[in-house]
């Protein structure tokens, strides 16, 4: 270490001239060696790091203030694999200023075995507030266009009533693509709102005893319309003490809308759709299946990102706000549970949701979701 | 003739406000409005109205304050209250029914039909 060769020197001026901070991990989490970048970062000197685990020294949440896995239960997950991996913190620094750092954490090796990980820690909050910023200004516009859509929503109605005057079907017809494009609008802001909540981290979850067969009953009355129209046929069934489940009602009309709209959507004609919920003493498992138009898999990584919709249904079809997968996501795993699927080119896709069998996580502050109701 | 029933209407956006009132009218209520909290209440108080819809985010008094306020009056605390929000949170859902509002919309996903529903309903009694 204490070699003063040429190259030395010059590796340790390229690693304190770096702006990003670099620690070095052993195998027993102790922190053996940090660069000036990272001591800038974080405000503690050499002396408070070496020799200390990461938690002895800050206290890491996830951005929305929320617990994480520790950075120490990342690095061991990490041990496992050799793909590095990136984690968004929120932290403290030494003077107890609050910091959103994003880490890439490599694990290297020596002489072939595991010997620690490498952890590159870049200041990310300044960008952090802006995009905080930005959330802020979607949740507060997608709030204030509710009202004027509301207007707009029975104004139309009460051209429609007759009240005003007999309109031919043409007008009427017409009234009724204009309250269809508002109602679109309605779902989009309502949509937005959410993301924006949820990215902010601000939406509360309030399980009570729920019948699931009756929200997912609830969910195929709204798409009604849809199903007769394409001849879909659709299969439920139900096992288990489903109907005094501990889920949010609302949130979980959110992703019943979400995932059942899903496959109703992208299902041709005389399609089916399976719709499973089974309780037992691990967790409620619920699954839909369909033989619909299925998702690339070169796009099947992207299914939960913000904005993403399928090349192949984009095609089909221009209507969809690419963001009802991030929000189940979202709602799903911040209540405690998983979310996964399968999918095959023209043959199908099966999502597959799972909850805790004591029902979904409580979360008490924080807004409600707007729900969705769809045409 | 049977007197018309009269319905007050407490709402601050004035689209909203007479797309409600115009509405009932032409239903054959008799319809009086208040634009804030403040005015709802007096009105309410002096005209003591078969039926209230009131909004809950409003300037001066809003429409939790002025349902509370309802209730401690022993004239007007049986009015029924239709509760139509764009603030959905369930805290305001459980003070409004705690404080006695008999239905809560969002005002986003209700049409005019199912409010006129239930006045309907509430009038019917």
């Amino acid at each position: 270490m204490k070699d003063k060769s040429p190259e030395n020197a010059e590796y340790e001026a390229l690693m304190s001239s770096l702006s990003d901070g670099i620690m070095i991990i052993d195998k027993s989490l102790k922190i053996t060696r940090i660069n000036t970048g990272l001591t800038r970062i974080l405000g503690y000197s050499p002396k408070d790091l070496i020799g200390k685990r990461l938690r002895d020294i800050t206290q890491a949440t996830n951005a929305d203030g929320s617990t994480l896995p520790s950075i120490e239960q990342s690095i061991n997950m990490l041990s496992n694999s050799d793909s590095p991996l990136l984690k968004i913190f929120a932290c403290r620094k030494k003077d107890d200023t609050k910091l959103v750092i994003e880490a890439v954490i490599s694990s290297y090796k020596l002489n072939g075995r595991l010997a620690g990980s490498v952890v590159v820690v870049r200041d990310i909050s300044e960008q952090a507030a802006i995009d905080n910023a930005k959330t802020e200004f979607v949740s507060l516009a997608a709030h204030q266009l509710r009202t004027p859509l509301s207007s707009v929503n029975w104004y139309l109605e009460m051209l429609a009533m007759d009240k005003t005057g007999h309109l031919s079907d043409k007008q009427l017809d017409y009234l009724d693509e204009l309250a269809l494009a508002n109602q679109r609008m309605v779902t989009l802001v309502n949509d937005l709102l959410n993301v924006s909540r949820i990215d902010l981290g601000a939406f509360a979850i309030k399980p009570e005893p729920t019948d699931i067969e009756r929200i997912i009953n609830t969910v195929l009355n709204e798409l009604n319309n849809e199903i007769s129209t394409k001849s879909l046929h659709i299969t439920t069934a139900f096992t288990g003490a489903v109907d005094q489940y501990q889920i949010d009602p609302k949130l979980a009309m959110i992703v019943f809308q979400n995932l059942i709209g899903n496959a109703v959507k992208y299902t041709p004609k005389n399609g089916s759709i399976d719709i499973y919920a089974i309780l037992d003493t691990q967790k409620l498992l619920i699954t839909i299946d369909d033989t619909g138009y299925g998702i690339p898999s070169s796009q099947q990584e992207k299914v939960f990102g913000k904005l993403f919709r399928a090349d192949n249904v984009v095609r089909r079809d221009t209507e969809g706000t690419g963001l009802g997968l991030y929000l189940v996501k979202e709602i799903v795993e911040k209540s405690g549970g998983t979310i996964d699927f399968t999918s095959k080119l023209n043959q199908g896709t099966t999502f597959s949701v799972t909850f805790p069998s004591g029902g979904m996580k409580r979360r008490s502050s924080g807004h409600q979701l707007a729900a969705i109701k769809k045409t | 003739m049977k007197m018309p029933q009269t319905i007050l209407v407490v709402e601050d956006d004035r689209q909203l406000r007479k797309a409600l009132v115009s509405t009932l009218k032409d239903q054959g209520y008799e319809v009086i409005s208040a634009n804030d909290g403040e005015a709802g209440l007096k009105m309410a108080l002096d005209v003591l109205p078969h039926l209230l819809i009131l909004d809950l985010l409003m300037p001066k008094l809003n429409g939790q304050e002025l349902l509370k306020l309802l209730r401690q009056d022993s004239r007007a605390k049986h009015i029924p209250v239709i509760v139509l929000t764009n603030d959905a949170s369930p805290e305001s859902i459980k003070e409004a029914s705690a404080s006695g509002a008999p239905a809560y919309f969002s005002k986003a996903s209700v049409s005019l039909d199912e409010v006129l529903e239930v006045v309907r309903y509430h009038l019917a009694k």
